[in-house]
Formats: C-alpha cells, sequence, structure tokens
C-alpha cells in the first residue's frame, strides 16, 4: 500500500515501537498500583516517556499528562479554561476537537485568520480580537487539511502580554515543527502520540502549564483518602491505569523523532512534498492548495470530482489518501472549499520518492 | 541504624526525585510509604540510609517531596532543615 494519510495516522512506524509494545504487554503491570517488578517496570517505562516528551517540548516531566488523543487533551484544556458565555478567539482552522467542546460549553466565537496561508492577517487578527476582549485563544499550529503552519509563537506572545491563556493544538505539528511550552507559555499544549511522534493509536499527551481541572475523576495510585483529584500534575489529570502498552510504544516514537531531529524529519517530507506537487499538478481540472512553508499535507479538488469518491477509488489502487472534510469543517468554509472538501494527501518520514513515482500512474488512473 | 523517608504527593515526583538523586549517583526507586507515614492512604517514598544522607540533604531543594522522616530504634520523627 501507499500510505499517504499520515495526517490520520502514521502507518510506518519505527520498528522500536512494535517491540516495545510487544514487550509491555507481557512484561508490563499497572503504574503505582504494586510494589512488584511488573509495576516497577511499568512505572519506569511511563516515566522515561514523560521524560522524554519533556525534553521534546521543553517542559518538565511532571508538566506531560497522558492522553488518549489530542482530542482527550483539547477537551481537558478547554473544559479548564472556558466558561459559559467566555469569548474565544481561535483560527479559522481548528479542528471539530476544538469546536465542539467549545459549542458545548456555550463559548462566544471569533474567528480569527480565515484567509489560508496568510500568517500575518493571522496575527492581526488575532491581536484585534485580543484587544476586543477575548478571554481564551485557541490556535491550532497547523491546518490538518491545507498544511498551512500558522503563526503560533506570534500568536502565544499576543497572548502572553496580555495576560490571556492559550491552548496550542499541536497535532499536526508534533514531530516536525519547534513547539517548546516554555517558550509559547501556553497554558497547555495537545499533542496525539499517534501521527508525528510515531506512537500507537490510544496515546497522546497534554504539556501543562497550569494544573487544569479534572475531566476523569477515579483512581491516581496514590493518597486514596482523599476524596477530590489531586491538586498536583499529572496525577491530577490522569484517573484510572495508564495504556503503558501505548506509552511504551509512544516513548520508541518519540525517541525515533528525537534521533532524527524534527528539523530534518520536516526537510524530508517537505522534500517529498515538492515532488508530490508536480505529480498531483498534471491533472486536468486540479486545484492544489499551496503555501509558503507548508508542511507534508495537501489538499486537492477536482473539477467535477468527489473527493470522498477519488478517495474510495485511489483505495481500490492501493493509495491510502483521505477524502471529505477532515473533521474540520471550519477549515474548510474559511478556505472555500466546502460543500465537498478535498482529497487529502499527508506524506511522513517513511514515504519514498519511489512510492510517488508509483503514484503519478494510478492518479492518472482515476481521473 | 537509621533509616531515612521522603514522601511524596504521587509516584511521579518520587520518580521524579529518584531520577535527580541518581545524576548525583544515588540508586534509589520509591517504594510504598510505610504505614505510619501514611496520611491518605496509600504513598510513595524513597528510602536512604545514613551514608547516602549528605547527598541526598544536599539536594532537598531540587526535590519535589512532601516530608523528610527519621526511623530509629522504634521511633519515627519527622524533620523539617
Amino acid at each position: 500500500m501507499i500510505y499517504l494519510d499520515s495526517a490520520a495516522t502514521t502507518l510506518q512506524k519505527p520498528r522500536q515501537v512494535a517491540q516495545a509494545i510487544a514487550y509491555a504487554v507481557n512484561h508490563y503491570s499497572s503504574v503505582g498500583r504494586g510494589g512488584h517488578r511488573a509495576s516497577v517496570k511499568a512505572a519506569e517505562v511511563v516515566y522515561d516517556c514523560r521524560a522524554e516528551a519533556g525534553q521534546l517540548f521543553d517542559a518538565e516531566a511532571e508538566q506531560v499528562v497522558f492522553t488518549m488523543n489530542a482530542t482527550h487533551g483539547l477537551n481537558i484544556a478547554i473544559h479548564s479554561l472556558c466558561k459559559p458565555g467566555m469569548e474565544v478567539v481561535i483560527s479559522g482552522y481548528e479542528h471539530n476537537a476544538v469546536l465542539r467542546p467549545l459549542r458545548a460549553l456555550g463559548a462566544r466565537i471569533t474567528v480569527a485568520g480565515r484567509r489560508l496561508f496568510s500568517p500575518q492577517e493571522a496575527v492581526e487578527d488575532f491581536r484585534r480580537a485580543l484587544d476586543n476582549g477575548a478571554e481564551l485563544a485557541v490556535c491550532t499550529c497547523c491546518s490538518n487539511v491545507f498544511g498551512y503552519v500558522l503563526p503560533y509563537e506570534e500568536i502565544a506572545k499576543l497572548c502572553r502580554e496580555r495576560g490571556v491563556p492559550l491552548i496550542l493544538d499541536g497535532s499536526q505539528g508534533a514531530g516536525i515543527l519547534p513547539l517548546s511550552l516554555k517558550k509559547t507559555g501556553a497554558a497547555f499544549l495537545a499533542v496525539p502520540g499517534h501521527k508525528g511522534l510515531y506512537g500507537p493509536q490510544g496515546t497522546g499527551l497534554l504539556l501543562c502549564n497550569v494544573p487544569g481541572k479534572p475531566l476523569l475523576h477515579g483512581g491516581t495510585g496514590s493518597n486514596s483518602l482523599e476524596p477530590f483529584m489531586p491538586e498536583e500534575l499529572p496525577d491530577r489529570l490522569e484517573a484510572g491505569t495508564h495504556n503503558v502498552c501505548g506509552i511504551a510504544g509512544l516513548l520508541e516514537g518519540i525517541r525515533f523523532v528525537r534521533r532524527q531531529g524534527t528539523e530534518q524529519i520536516l526537510r524530508r517530507e517537505q522534500a517529498l512534498l515538492s515532488r508530490l506537487i508536480p505529480v498531483l499538478e498534471q491533472g486536468k481540472g486540479c486545484r492544489l492548495s499551496v503555501g509558503k512553508g507548508q508542511i507534508a499535507v495537501l489538499s486537492v479538488q477536482v473539477d467535477g470530482k468527489d473527493p470522498q469518491e477519488l478517495a474510495t477509488r485511489l483505495g481500490e489502487l492501493g493509495v491510502g489518501v483521505r477524502g471529505g472534510l477532515h473533521c474540520a469543517p471550519l477549515a474548510h468554509e474559511s478556505a472555500q472549499t466546502l460543500p465537498s472538501g478535498t482529497l487529502r494527501f499527508s506524506l511522513s518520514a517513511f514515504n519514498t520518492p519511489k512510492e510517488l513515482k508509483t503514484l503519478e500512474a494510478l492518479w492518472k488512473k482515476v481521473l | 541504624m537509621k533509616e531515612y523517608y521522603l514522601t511524596f504527593r504521587s509516584l511521579t515526583a518520587a520518580m521524579s526525585a529518584g531520577r535527580k538523586l541518581g545524576e548525583r549517583g544515588l540508586r534509589l526507586r520509591p517504594t510504598s510509604t510505610p504505614e505510619p507515614l501514611r496520611k491518605k492512604g496509600c504513598g510513595f517514598c524513597l528510602k536512604f540510609t545514613e551514608e547516602q544522607r549528605p547527598v541526598v540533604f544536599r539536594e532537598l531543594s531540587r526535590l519535589p517531596y512532601e516530608k523528610l522522616y527519621v526511623h530509629g530504634g522504634g521511633m519515627w520523627k519527622e524533620l523539617s532543615l
């Protein structure tokens, strides 16, 4: 299969990831639920993952909270900071993982930076919204539909200067963009384990500059007589048994990213993207959304053809892509690609030029 | 023989302290907090000896511990430095 759907989940992982998961399932029990070897070993691998994640995202180990995915992390963050009726500014490229919890909480939402690949405009829009009284800001580092890298560092600076808390969605940026909890000063940074960090599904990280409010209440393995969740991180936001096997795999994924270097991975992916663009462009009626500094996520519209049907046809030919709205209707509204959405190609560190060559013939076939 | 115990609010805090002390050459693994020291049910601690005490005490300001105890002669005593 030619897998070009890494914005959903990376499918090819470093071999150490599966090895770690296979080892964990038979050797590690639950963290902090016993003093025996299997529990101690579990605690060590989980802590190692916190420490590595802390290094990657410029945070202390205790600031690293394990989640099921970025959606889970974003829900914790949004429920921690957003109150009903609160004025919240978001970018025009937010995923439903941001939009739906905000709507559920009754936030009053201002959308900033609608124009695609226009970072300066996004900064000005955010500035205006913050100066007009926005009490919370949520911004994706990078659009999952268009690969547009938003000016999150500048937006973070605006928020810091005004004392407005910021939630960053690092779903597409983790593993390739410089994401520093310390430098941005974001209240929360949510990332999935299963995309650019090459971990398994069911893992994610929430990097926390503030303690937050628990979304789940339950056992934490210590201070059990306390009737409420602990005040301190990470336990405060980690009720229940950890996904130790998943975290063991995520640890190896993060180690891979750190060994390769995020800049190196990004450069490689962008080099592949520059080969992909001419392949797709040559189709009649194909319109590509391309912009400066784009990560290797590329949306295409083909005149007269439905993106989901194209994705299905490519799937039948052994090419994995995604068509439709990508759980980000706001992004499509901003970029005016509604109602059908787009056909999305998204690359990883494991794609090869040879695959793109093979894609060329298959692309002609589906068109 | 005296034994010292640092108690922690979470296993992560205990492990973090253990790693920091590991940088100073001490191998201390979190264990269950002894019953007389448990205030709120289960907990985690780092136990260390008189011999290890000078190194631990030098690092105390870096460690996210809750309380420090000494156990000797059948007695428990909380220490504050």
